[in-house]
């Protein structure tokens, strides 16, 4: 396996420098050029859940990338990425909240640069990320449960126009492929199919195929105004996850999920507050609309409920993240303060009282959040850095044998960061 | 605190502004022949670096540039013949005008809150830019290399121009911004830092709608999947499933994992009649054959527990009779419909277990059979040999539910007349109960000795998912009463197991939540 992955990682390696050398050679003009650029934080804070504090740990964020301009028509970058949590966290990975202890990920990406005339351009490329979670202290990493490796392909045709005379537009659409696999997340009906023969909910159940097909535009608006909107809409394929039907039987037919967001965006840059040495205020505001529908129900296995649920995993939502950032002119610090607030409607998923038994309403999850971080320069390009954030999530819904709905949290962390 | 927090504030606001911000400060580094001028005053020709102000005009001969340094790390290089004027520089505005020639700009944006430069035909507002301008003939010539620069005309048109776009102003007016040819020397390379920046920031967007989507996962709700730790810190992977093996029946699965081993187990609930799609009716099904007023349609014929490590196994059975009419006046109620009998059987298997399997206990409950109009029950346990299988009895007895008469050895008040079928056997069976994490802990322990000196012991727990065993709960209600995310665990020893044990680990409100189940484990 190592050895299958070395290959593809250097395979890809010498497809990207033979690509470039070629496009040196026809473009024949312009010195291909290196150029590094990246930023590093290396903190530490403490995670505090319903109150409960867990213990102060590390925080550790690497971004690098790796550009060469091959000439004006082409180049390509490579992006890495790792980051490491040592302290709790919740995560929404499964449908709820789920605590995760500690979480390492890291990706690489590699992207081509095809630039034509008349602002047109077409960036291919391919990536690959691997994200550990450790839900005990004493789990070992590569063992989580929820441990997934992600194999990303993709390509984007992007215009840069004009609206008019006044107004620049930039345009992409882009289809992304994503292939997700929970090597460690195997139903154990599977993995003891000898000794089981009744149920055949499938074997790799969270294994994913996605074909996300997306459109974004952006404008330049005069008097420091931008403006962006991104339509996206995804069709998901559970490789071996089969649908469970009324009588909590498993169909031949797999789980296929629609997921579309619309996300509008918006900033206004405002004139500078005499204040504190000079303050340049720039405020943002996110807004999105997004429903998933899918083909799964669900069939709660309690025997004192045996509920069949249509629809389980049918929802919209939406939310709304008002943002101010503010940058101290006379010392080069920055500060930014933001909120968000969400509203998600299931349509199908009832609500359920404490002891389990079934509400007559449908459930619906609220949450709330803010955030505040602030980053101070110290010397050429290494800040000390700061955040904080707070946490409410709160339902309809009492029963939280599986998942958590209903909790509150909050962390800071602290440290330095350095961007070159 | 309040004051500590004041304290904390003051000395955050004071690291963010100093004293006062620093006016400022533009450094002229001429290149050639420059002069200078203040005002409408003369020329004069610069030698060396020196410090500019507004109201300050600068002007470049042949062959000679120029550099204004800004103290934000801004530049703007003047070409040749360019006649360059500072007008204003405070906090809240700075202004520039380009009456001629060219000049090349790299803006970090900070100087002050709006930035300005002027042409005869244009004005520019710098937002954070690289860009080029040049006039000549009153015509201005923009050409933008990286950023954002808004450019106003006489006219009152405006156009935000972007990276690599290019555009003129006239006296008749602005042109539309055109992107620079690719072969254009001032066409930028295809890679470079902002756009990278600016690309990977959008497309973070997208993947991190995919991140979102992926959240939704969830393993196909029949199964209650989760991982969890068990009350002797080792992990558990714990799945369970509903199987309809016909009918009349429903199965719950449930499956543990660990390191090295695997326990499984079921529970089987089977009744007279088909039951209905919707299962959630299950329960009103089973409460109408027991204590009922009126007579059921369809009711609990079977339950079933089993348990096993894939070597070893324990079963319970409870098997009911068709439900009849009896009466209960002895316990205050009227003539209701109960099962007319309940046997219950307790099986070992395995290996060690004489034959495989042998019945370890079983208890017979009937109405009206064993005696007319009496309930009858008789126990029976082993008692020959631990190699054998010799089932015996070992106790009785019989009572009235419908006597009311507290001095009648029959009544419900007496507890029924008790008969000891074997009295050394009865000796010989001992049931022992502890709590071995103390009394206010929910590990209850139960051990029993036969009289053949064979052994089965079940202990159980209630637990979090880290493992924690949880304390009794005090509002009472019996010890396992826990209600909310909680595990029960079973461990179960027998001296007939060769030294293995049965742990499984189940989500506590498959027992707690039904009757019968919650029997089960302590008659284990």
């Amino acid at each position: 396996m190592n050895r299958h992955r070395r290959f593809v990682v250097a395979a890809c390696a010498w497809a990207l420098l033979a690509a470039a050398r070629a496009s040196a050679q026809l473009a024949g003009t312009q010195q291909p050029t290196w150029h590094l650029q990246g930023d590093i934080d290396l903190m530490a804070g403490q995670y505090f859940y319903n109150g409960e504090a867990g213990s102060v740990n590390g925080y550790a964020n690497a971004d690098v990338q790796l550009l060469r301009s091959i000439s004006n028509e082409s180049g390509f970058y490579l992006d890495g990425h790792a980051a490491y949590t040592g302290f709790k966290q919740v995560d929404e990975l499964a449908g709820g909240g789920t605590l995760f202890q500690q979480s390492l990920d890291a990706a690489l990406e590699a992207k081509w640069v095809q630039r034509y005339e008349d602002g047109y351009s077409l960036k291919p490329r391919a990536a690959v990320r691997q994200d550990y979670f450790r839900e005990t202290t004493d789990e070992s990493w590569g063992k989580g449960l929820y441990d997934f490796r992600r194999y990303e392909g993709g390509v984007l045709l992007e215009h840069k126009t004009r609206l008019g005379v006044e107004i620049p537009w930039t345009w992409q659409l882009s289809y992304d492929l994503y292939y997700t696999h929970y090597p460690n997340y195997t139903s154990l009906v599977n993995q003891f199919g000898t000794e089981q023969t009744a149920p055949n909910p499938g074997s790799k159940i969270l294994d994913t195929v996605s074909n996300q097909l997306a459109y974004r535009s952006e404008f330049e608006l005069p008097d420091f105004r931008s403006l962006w909107v991104l339509y996206s809409i995804s069709f998901i394929s559970f490789t071996d996850q089969k649908v469970v039907q009324s009588q909590g039987q498993f169909l031949g037919t797999n789980r296929t999920d629609d997921y579309q967001s619309l996300n509008l965006g918006a900033s206004q840059r405002f004139d500078d507050w005499s204040v504190l040495g000079q303050v340049r205020p720039v405020a943002a505001l996110n807004v999105t609309f997004a429903d998933l529908i899918s083909n799964q129900n669900d069939f709660d296995a309690d025997p004192s409920r045996l509920k069949f649920v249509g629809a389980y995993y049918d929802y919209w939502e939406a939310r709304v993240g008002p943002e101010l950032n503010l940058r101290f002119l006379s010392t080069g610090a920055t500060a930014r303060v933001g909120a968000d607030f969400a509203a998600r409607y299931y349509t199908g998923r009832l609500a359920q009282n404490a002891d389990g038994s079934y509400q007559g309403s449908k459930l619906r999850q609220y949450s709330e959040g803010v955030f505040l971080e602030t980053a101070y320069p110290v010397w050429r390009g290494i800040e000390l850095k700061a955040r904080a954030t707070f946490d409410n999530t709160s339902s309809n819904t009492s029963f939280e044998q599986s998942y958590v709905y209903n909790y509150h949290d909050w962390n800071y962390y602290a440290g330095a960061g350095w961007k070159f | 605190m309040e004051i500590l927090t004041r304290r904390l504030l003051a000395v955050v606001l004071l690291a963010y502004a100093p004293a006062a911000r620093a006016a400022t400060v533009i450094t002229l580094v001429p290149n050639g022949l420059v002069d200078v001028r203040t005002g409408k005053g003369d020329w004069r020709p610069v030698g060396e670096a020196e410090t500019v102000t507004a109201g300050q005009t600068v002007r470049t001969h042949r062959n000679a540039t120029a550099e204004l340094r800004f103290s934000d790390g801004s530049r703007i290089q003047l070409q040749s013949y360019a006649i360059f004027a500072i007008d204003k520089t405070d906090r809240q505005e700075t202004g520039f005008s380009l009456k001629m020639g060219k000049l090349k700009a790299a803006f970090a944006g900070l100087l002050s809150s709006k930035i300005s430069i002027h042409t005869p035909t244009a004005v520019c507002a710098v937002r954070g830019t690289v860009f080029e301008l040049g006039v000549e003939n009153k015509n201005t010539e923009v050409t933008m290399a990286e950023g954002v620069l808004e450019v106003k005309d006489d006219k009152g048109h405006q156009a935000v121009v972007t990276s690599e776009e290019t555009m003129k102003v006239g006296v008749d007016g602005m042109e539309k911004p055109r992107m620079l040819r690719l072969n254009d020397n001032r066409a930028l390379p295809a890679v470079r830092p902002y756009a990278v920046h600016q690309e990977m920031a959008r497309a973070a967007t997208r993947t991190m709608l995919e991140d979102v989507r992926n959240r939704e996962l969830k393993a196909n709700e029949a199964q209650l999947g989760k991982n969890v730790v068990d009350a002797f810190g080792r992990r558990v992977r714990l799945e369970e499933y509903v199987l309809r093996p016909d009918a009349n029946s429903f199965e719950l699965l449930f499956l543990n994992s660990r390191q090295g081993s695997f326990n499984w187990g079921h529970y089987l609930e089977t009744f007279a009649a088909p039951i209905p799609n919707d299962l959630s009716q299950i329960p009103a099904i089973v409460a109408s054959g027991i204590m009922a007023p009126n007579q059921p349609s369809n009711w609990l014929k079977s339950i079933e527990f089993y348990a096993t490590n894939t070597l070893d196994a324990e079963k319970e059975l409870f098997s009911y009779g068709d439900p009849v009419q009896i009466n209960f006046a002895g316990f205050g109620k009227g003539v209701l419909w109960y099962p007319s009998s309940i046997v219950e059987t307790q099986t070992l298997y395995g290996p060690g277990v004489p034959n495989g399997q042998r019945v370890q206990f079983q208890q017979l409950t009937d109405y009206n059979q064993s005696n007319p109009g009496l309930f009858t029950w008789i126990q029976y346990v082993q008692a020959g040999s631990p190699a054998a299988d010799n089932l015996q009895p070992m106790f009785a007895a019989v009572m009235d539910p419908a006597q009311t008469d507290p001095t009648n050895a029959l009544s419900p008040a007496k507890g029924g007349n008790v008969f000891l079928l074997n009295l050394p056997v009865y000796n010989n069976t001992n049931t022992t109960f502890s709590f071995p994490n103390g009394p206010s802990k929910t590990d209850l322990l139960a051990s029993t000795t036969y009289a053949d000196g064979s052994t089965l012991s079940v202990e159980k727990f209630l637990l979090d998912d880290a493992g924690k065993i949880l304390s009794l709960n005090p509002s009472g209600g019996g010890v396992f009463s826990q209600s909310g995310s909680y595990n029960l665990e079973f461990k179960i020893d027998s001296s007939l197991f060769q030294g293995r044990s049965i742990d499984v680990l189940l989500a506590p409100s498959i027992i707690q939540q039904t009757g019968q189940a919650a029997s089960t484990p302590d008659k284990l």
